[in-house]
């Protein structure tokens, strides 16, 4: 959203403005950007530097920008026509400032760690309601999974590999200078749930100033233990101080579902080619248009029949068109004294099941400024309030719509499965009208979506208020006080007869209250002492956190579908309480001498309350250098910029609470409740964890910084690991909590840009990100080398020794030393009884992308392709379906097939066995053979398109706006490369360790398509 | 304002903040629970017990009961389509859980009560001591029965590794425990223990809790009389000297609260089982009234119907195999009934049965086998509200077992009456059929006594997925756990050892050597 002076506006005509471009050494600039400031009339220096534009009236502001210089603004009085500018060499991109840890503004060419700007400005455009979403593809190193549970869905973001082994691996979420809480209270899992969602979902992108990612563990040591994992560091709009700037910004986006998944059409309803009314699989007979039973228990169906024959396209036509509006208004002003900035934004978003919607409202308020010249200010209050309508079960779970859509057995359309309810004469009540009525795990589709409900409710508010007092040239002091507080109110509605899990109906609420209060205190030290600078701060802090969580289930209701927590015929309630403090001091000091080299060091002493007395104190120093060899050594002259850096850094981090004594849970039940001890064993010797990482990386811009590279390489190594291991529950105790392990991460980092093509007509350039991150398990535990982190119906999720973390094991089939298949006696392959066969890992081996702008006149398109190359994963949802015969590949030995394989002799197996039975042994839900529903997930996509066109002048012209453009934008649009069948690899049963490599009866993949219109006042 | 004051208000807002900074004094209040408790006290004991004593019949009962010792033991036949373990597969997560349940949920409570109720504890109290160790037995015996070794004397000791104890030495400690407590609560007799309704099976009734273990000791007598029958038979005869459980009105269930509900009924919800062939060529055989009262017609036909146990996959997809072809249970089992249907532990009428078995055995147990088989048939009856004439005349009854009308057409699974036979060897599988039916629906013990015995003739599966253990074969055992291979290996390779034969389905048990 750009913005512009009201009152500049005369009534003048346009006029001609001709002039000469040329740098500080005099040569002319060629290719160069002259464009009248805050409209939309450009134009581009000749190889001399000439240009010659029209401004409009009252203009008389030239921007001229040129890679490799600094951009100026030039004053051309009215009646002038003629002006030359000279281009300074573009410090200002070198002295790129960054916002580093604690909302410090560094200038990045003094940083001795990896950060990358991100590049934002398609943000508010090509909108994503996740804004984490946004992020793949743009930046080395991050890895983000989205959970597949449709509108208000949550996502993980990882930087530089998983650290921890059973913890918290996702990055910290920073708004101006103030963390902000970013768990996820119930993520989704393999065997089914509701994701909660997460933090990073309730920010706005249409406030996002800046996003910098703070890669590694040495770029957050102040922050302490919460940044181990590095850090998104966002920063939002201000006011400014140059009058009134109005803008809007409107976005209509379409989403629509890419189904990879293909059914068959030939066979329906039934088991072993016979036709069976209640039968949930697809093994039956041909479907030929023969009339035969009508399926489900209500009266009018009991006994008709109807036309037996295939039904193409249920899956894709249950789905419709989701979209998503946004309008957003943005003011910003103020004057000398005090600068205002103000949004509201308004999201309405419907996902691709349509009762899966989403309405957000943002409210925003920023004031800043001075009190004198000694002594400013700064402020923020962000309001949110977000309702989410059936956000989608993920995984297992009996009410996740997805898995009853997709097990749909072939022959019955969608029209008639719509009829999924009917009013039991006998007894008044509302029953589910299914075809296989009590069914232990099979749903009608259309029941789960409109009689099982869930809403949630969010109200947050993000606020802070600083004050900083100057009273020397070269000291400073600033007092923080943050507050990130937010509400959650869930509802959720089981109507009677949701079979297994609902029968006589249920009714659950939860009530979460969460707040994160954050003071700080610093001091800024900046002074030059001839040659040499000083840039220290120095400051304590003080963390407090709660979060409170109340919850009524009925199991069961009373009276039916009357959805009241008193209506309970079991009634449950849980109150669950967590409360952190953690109190810092720490110091941070930049020693430069003069403009070439540059020594950090940091420290930092916490004290937390979740650790024993004895060790709730830490330390954690770091140190680093960066050197600008341009400035030191004679390079060749096409080398425009060359800095090297260096970080060594050490992390702590604390534990959980309540960790350290036993305790005891009274339960309801029996006549006067129960009393159990709890199973987690005490650990009064807690110690904190400790991640010490290393990382060097160079920086270089060549031909007049017309191209850039950042290189970087890193290794991190986290030990004392605080991870819960299972003991044998004959103990007394289920787990116990234990410092160890030891894990090592090593990778680079490359990004890359150029400007490509640069004429009068045509600019290109392109950002290219890669990223490699090798991970490795060097120790477990002295006497523990493998552990089963988790386990759902597909794999297990393992750690081991020697390995990366998230290795995959399942079933497989039995081979013999030659590695063929075994065979038994009915001609099926013999499947392995445990979970013993390695599927692979679930990491990717690298990730990528590569960000294209290209501008012509007035048009300006941009595109990202991403990649996330290797890791396995694996698909629960083809083992079931395979399993219940409705995907085209089961129609291959539907009559006769022989299993390519061995008998236990030696001999090559004859027995025909028939599709059926083979998808029946390798597949279902119980103990599926991994091995055969495993694949390879690299995927390449294009992620993002957006086409933008700057309204020319002779089209605002009269119109009551200054500048204006329109897009056409679209995001997740096509696979370039997608190896795994029927699915997207990105959508993970849930945004956790252990789900990334597992894909559960996901919502579909989506593409958007939309339009966007940006107009300022 | 006057900005000559400001920067006094910004050092003061600075020191303010600062002063807000304050030291860690508050840290271990604020990393307590406040939603928990920090201690077990003598009240907290009485909590504990009626957890430990609902959570050892609970536990896990689908993973555990359900889909083994109910199906092993054909009182029902599995109709959940993926469901493998009526096929004779050991399906390993679900006997985790089963295994895990028991240990994590049950066991801790058990502890805290044994804990503080020991003679020397915080809440010293014999009488509640020895009832909490008569429940310890009745906690354990399952286990041992499916698993052979168990982690048992170790129990609770915290180690990282627990050893397991044989089958033998678990059974030994049994009768001493039962014995012991049995002498300890005659000081008690006539009285009401303190734990009052928090004994969900005997509201603390000090005699009844005696006749439970001398019965408990009963049948564990029965169950070494192979493989020890000198300490079966002193064991058996002490039992009964001692009195042990006559009338249905002894009979112990665990009552259920809407908090603490009955499993099985809960389990009923999901359609996994139906009546099974064997049942019903027994109960229609004899034209049992107690077929109406523990099961319900079939819901598409109206009729009683059981199907045979081990159908694969396909076949369970046909019509005639599917639960709405077949009995489920009857309406006090039903879902609706789970917060008031009391969860069976154990019927009176088992202790006449156990002893007309032991007076086959030529044991002093107090009457005639055929009187003890009559008045363990009589007991059941009242236990489901029947009596008089109608039990005479089943007494009496020579009607025998049928065969079914199915695809597979099954055969009459025996051909025993109810009238009591006169050789000894025809006896015995009336006496043991006739049990099996009272148990119902207990499948542990229904389980643990066909091993034993082989009575009654159940029949073969149609299909068997485990090699080791083809359709006409028994499933002698469980395996043991990932679980505990994960985290206890050392104690299951003591475990494996001590039970004498490879971990898999067809090692008998020390018992039924």
């Amino acid at each position: 959203m750009g913005s512009i002076l009201i009152g500049s506006v005369s009534a003048q005509s346009t006029r001609q403005v001709t002039g000469k471009v040329t740098g500080n050494d005099n040569a002319p600039v060629a290719s160069a950007t002259v464009q009248v400031k805050g409209g939309a009339q450009s134009a581009m220096t000749g190889n001399d530097g000439s240009f010659s534009i029209t401004t409009p009236a009252g203009a008389t502001v030239l921007t001229i920008t040129s890679a490799g210089f600094l951009s100026a603004d030039v004053e051309v009085p009215t009646g002038q026509s003629t002006v030359n500018v000279t281009l300074n060499a573009d410090n200002k991109q070198l002295n790129e400032v960054v916002v580093t840890a604690m909302g410090l503004s560094k200038s990045k060419r003094t940083l001795s760690y990896a950060t990358q700007q991100v590049q934002t400005n398609t943000f508010s455009k090509a909108r994503e309601l996740n804004v984490a979403n946004s992020l793949i593809g743009r930046v080395a190193g991050l890895d983000v999974a989205r959970s597949s549970s449709g509108v208000g869905g949550s996502s993980r973001v990882v930087l530089r590999g998983d650290r921890s082994i059973t913890g918290n691996n996702q990055a910290l979420i920073v708004i101006d200078g103030v963390p902000m809480d970013n768990s996820n209270f119930s993520p989704g899992n393999a065997n089914g749930g509701r994701d909660g969602g997460d933090g990073i979902s309730s920010i706005n992108p249409d406030d996002i100033e800046s996003i910098n990612v703070l890669r590694g563990a040495s770029a957050t040591a102040l922050y302490g233990a919460r940044a181990a994992n590095g850090a998104l560091i966002i920063n939002t709009k201000k006011g400014t101080r140059k009058g009134l700037g109005v803008s809007v910004n409107s976005s209509y986006i379409a989403e629509q579902a890419i189904v990879l998944q293909e059914f068959q059409d030939v066979y329906g309803q039934g088991s072993a080619g016979v036709y069976n009314r209640a039968s949930e699989f697809s093994w039956g007979p041909k479907m030929d248009g023969s009339q035969v039973a009508m399926w489900g228990p209500k009266p009018s169906n009991v006994g008709q029949t109807y036309s037996f024959k295939p039904q193409p396209g249920t899956y894709e036509n249950f789905y419709s068109t989701g979209n998503q509006a946004s309008n957003s208004l943005a003011v910003s002003g103020g004057g000398d004294r005090m600068q205002a900035y103000f949004s509201y934004t308004n999201v309405n978003a419907k996902g691709i099941v349509d009762n899966n919607t989403m309405k957000r409202n943002t409210m925003n308020l920023r004031i800043s400024g001075d009190l004198g010249s000694k002594v400013s200010y700064d402020s923020k209050v962000t309001y949110l309030d977000e309702v989410i309508n059936n956000r989608q079960q993920t995984g297992e779970a009996f009410a996740n719509l997805q898995r009853h859509i997709l097990r749909l057995p072939r022959n019955i359309s969608l029209q008639a499965a719509e009829d999924y309810d009917f009013i039991n004469p006998a007894s008044g009540q509302l029953r589910q009208n299914y075809w296989n009525p009590g069914s232990n795990g099979g749903q009608n589709p259309y029941w789960i979506k409109n009689r099982v409900s869930a809403l949630d409710k969010r109200a947050r508010v993000t606020a802070f208020g600083s004050m900083t007092y100057k009273p020397l040239e070269w000291l400073s002091f600033m007092g923080r006080a943050g507050i990130d507080q937010y509400n959650d109110d869930f509802e959720g509605k089981w109507y009677n007869n949701t079979y297994t899990i609902a029968d006589n109906g249920d009714y659950q609420t939860l009530f979460r209250k969460v707040r994160e209060i954050n003071l700080d205190f610093f001091g800024f030290v900046k002074k030059s002492f001839g040659d040499f600078n000083v840039d220290a701060t120095f400051g304590a802090s003080r963390q407090t956190f709660s979060s409170l969580a109340q919850s009524t289930s009925t199991g069961g209701l009373n009276r039916d579908n009357l959805f009241i927590p008193s209506n309970a015929r079991s009634p449950q309630i849980g109150r669950s309480l967590a409360e952190t403090e953690k109190q810092g001091v720490f110091m941070t000091a930049d020693f430069s001498f003069r403009d070439f080299l540059t020594l950090t060091a940091s420290a930092r002493n916490d004290w937390s309350s979740t650790l024993p007395k004895e060790s709730r104190s830490y330390f954690f120093p770091s140190a680093g250098f960066s050197a600008i060899l341009s400035n030191i050594l004679d390079l060749p002259t096409f080398i425009s910029f060359a800095k090297l850096r260096g970080n060594y850094a050490v992390t702590g981090n604390d534990a959980r609470p309540y960790l350290l004594n036993q305790t005891y849970t009274f339960s309801a039940g029996g006549p006067t409740g129960f009393i159990s001890r709890d199973g987690v064993r005490p650990f009064p010797d807690l110690k904190p964890e400790l991640t010490t990482s290393l990382e060097v990386g160079t920086e270089v811009r060549l031909l007049n910084n017309r191209f850039g590279f950042d290189l970087g390489w890193y290794t991190s190594e986290s030990k004392n690991q605080l991870f819960s291991v299972a003991i044998p529950p004959a103990s007394g105790w289920s787990s116990q909590f234990i410092n160890a392990g030891l894990v090592r991460n090593t990778g680079v980092e490359l990004t890359m840009n150029g400007a490509i093509v640069r004429n009068s007509a045509l600019r290109w350039d392109v950002d290219l990100n890669f990223a490699r991150n090798t991970n490795l398990l060097v120790e477990l535990t002295p006497d523990l080398k493998r552990l089963v982190l988790a386990g759902d119906f597909v794999n297990d999720v393992v750690v081991e020794e020697g390995k990366p973390l998230g290795q995959l094991y399942s079933r497989g089939y039995q081979r013999n030393a030659q590695g063929q298949i075994l065979v038994d006696a009915t001609g099926l392959p013999r499947i392995s009884a445990g979970k013993t066969v390695f599927m692979g890992n679930s990491r990717p081996d690298w990730t990528g992308g590569i960000n294209n702008r290209i501008s012509w006149k007035s048009f300006s398109l941009s595109f990202l392709i991403s990649a996330r190359m290797g890791g396995y994963v694996s698909s629960f949802t083809n083992a079931v379906i395979y399993a219940d015969g409705v995907t085209k590949k089961t129609l291959e030995g539907r009559d006769s097939y022989v299993v390519d394989g061995v008998r236990d002799d030696g001999s090559k197996n004859t027995t025909a066995t028939n599709a059926e039975k083979f998808w029946v042994r390798v597949g279902g839900r119980n103990t599926p053979a991994g091995e055969v529903f495993t694949y390879d997930a690299s995927n390449i996509r294009l992620r993002e398109l957006v086409l933008s066109y700057n309204l020319p002048n002779n089209v605002i012209k009269g119109l009551p706006f200054q500048s204006g453009s329109i897009s056409l934008v679209g995001r997740n649009l096509f696979f370039l490369l997608n190896r795994a069948e029927g699915f997207d690899p990105e959508l993970t049963a849930g945004a956790q360790n252990t789900t990334v490599g597992l894909e559960s009866f996901s919502l579909p993949s989506t593409r958007t398509v939309g339009v966007n219109l940006n107009l300022s006042f | 304002m006057k900005q000559t004051k400001i920067p006094h208000l910004s050092v003061l807002l600075l020191l303010a903040t600062f002063s807000l900074f304050s030291c860690t004094e508050k840290f271990d209040e604020l990393n307590t629970d406040k939603t928990k408790l920090t201690e077990l006290d003598a009240v907290g004991v009485n909590n504990a017990f009626a957890a430990a004593q609902y959570r050892a019949v609970q536990a896990s009962w689908q993973t555990f009961q359900s889909l083994f010792a109910d199906l092993q033991s054909q009182y029902y036949a599995n109709v959940a389509i993926n469901f493998p373990s009526d096929r004779n597969v050991m399906v390993g997560s679900w006997l985790n859980g089963a295994f895990n349940g028991f240990y994590s949920s049950a066991i801790p409570p058990l502890l805290g009560v044994l804990d503080n109720t020991k003679p020397g504890g915080p809440a010293a109290n014999p009488a509640i001591y020895a009832v909490a160790n008569i429940w310890k037995v009745q906690a354990f015996l399952p286990r041992t029965d499916y698993w052979g070794p168990i982690p048992y004397s170790k129990v609770g000791s915290g180690d990282k590794s627990i050893e397991y104890d044989t089958q033998e030495a678990i059974y030994k400690d049994f009768f001493a425990i039962l014995k012991q407590s049995v002498q300890n609560l005659q000081a008690y007799r006539g009285q009401t223990l303190a734990l009052g309704a928090n004994d969900q099976v005997y509201n603390g009734n000090v005699d009844k809790w005696i006749r439970f273990a001398n019965s408990m000791r009963l049948r564990l007598a029965l169950r070494v009389s192979a493989v020890d029958p000198a300490l079966a038979k002193s064991e058996a005869e002490a039992a009964v000297a001692g009195g042990v459980l006559t009338s249905n009105v002894d009979d112990a269930l665990l009552k259920t609260t809407t908090n603490s509900l009955n499993p099985m009924c809960q389990a009923t919800a999901w359609n996994e089982f139906r009546m099974s062939a064997a049942m019903e060529s027994v109960l229609k055989g004899y034209n049992d009234p107690r077929m109406n009262v523990m099961y319900a017609p079939a819901a598409a036909t109206g009729q009683y119907k059981g199907l045979r146990n081990g159908y694969s996959q396909v076949q369970l997809g046909l019509t005639e195999n599917g639960p709405n072809a077949n009995s489920n249970v009857a309406t006090r089992y039903l879902p609706d009934n789970m917060f008031s249907t009391p969860f069976l532990v154990m019927y009176a009428a088992e202790s006449w049965f156990l002893r007309a078995e032991g007076a086959l055995n030529g044991w002093a147990m107090g009457g005639l086998a055929k009187d003890l088989y009559e008045s363990g048939i009589r007991t059941s009856m009242a236990s489901w509200g029947f009596t008089g004439a109608a039990v005479n005349t089943y007494i009496a009854g020579t009607t025998r077992p049928i065969a079914l009308t199915d695809g597979v057409r099954t055969p009459a699974l025996s051909d025993i009456p109810v009238r009591f036979e006169a050789t000894a060897a025809k006896q015995r599988e009336q006496i043991l059929t006739q049990k099996w039916i009272a148990n119902w629906p207990n499948g542990h013990e229904a389980w643990a006594e066909f091993r034993r015995t082989g009575f009654p003739k159940l029949y073969p599966r149609i299909n068997s997925d485990e090699p080791l253990v083809p359709g006409n074969s028994v499933v002698r055992r469980t395996p043991y756990t990932s679980g505990e291979l994960a985290t206890n290996p050392k104690g299951v390779a003591s475990g494996v050892t001590k039970l004498g034969g490879p971990d898999n389905p067809t090692t008998r048990l020390w018992w039924n050597k």
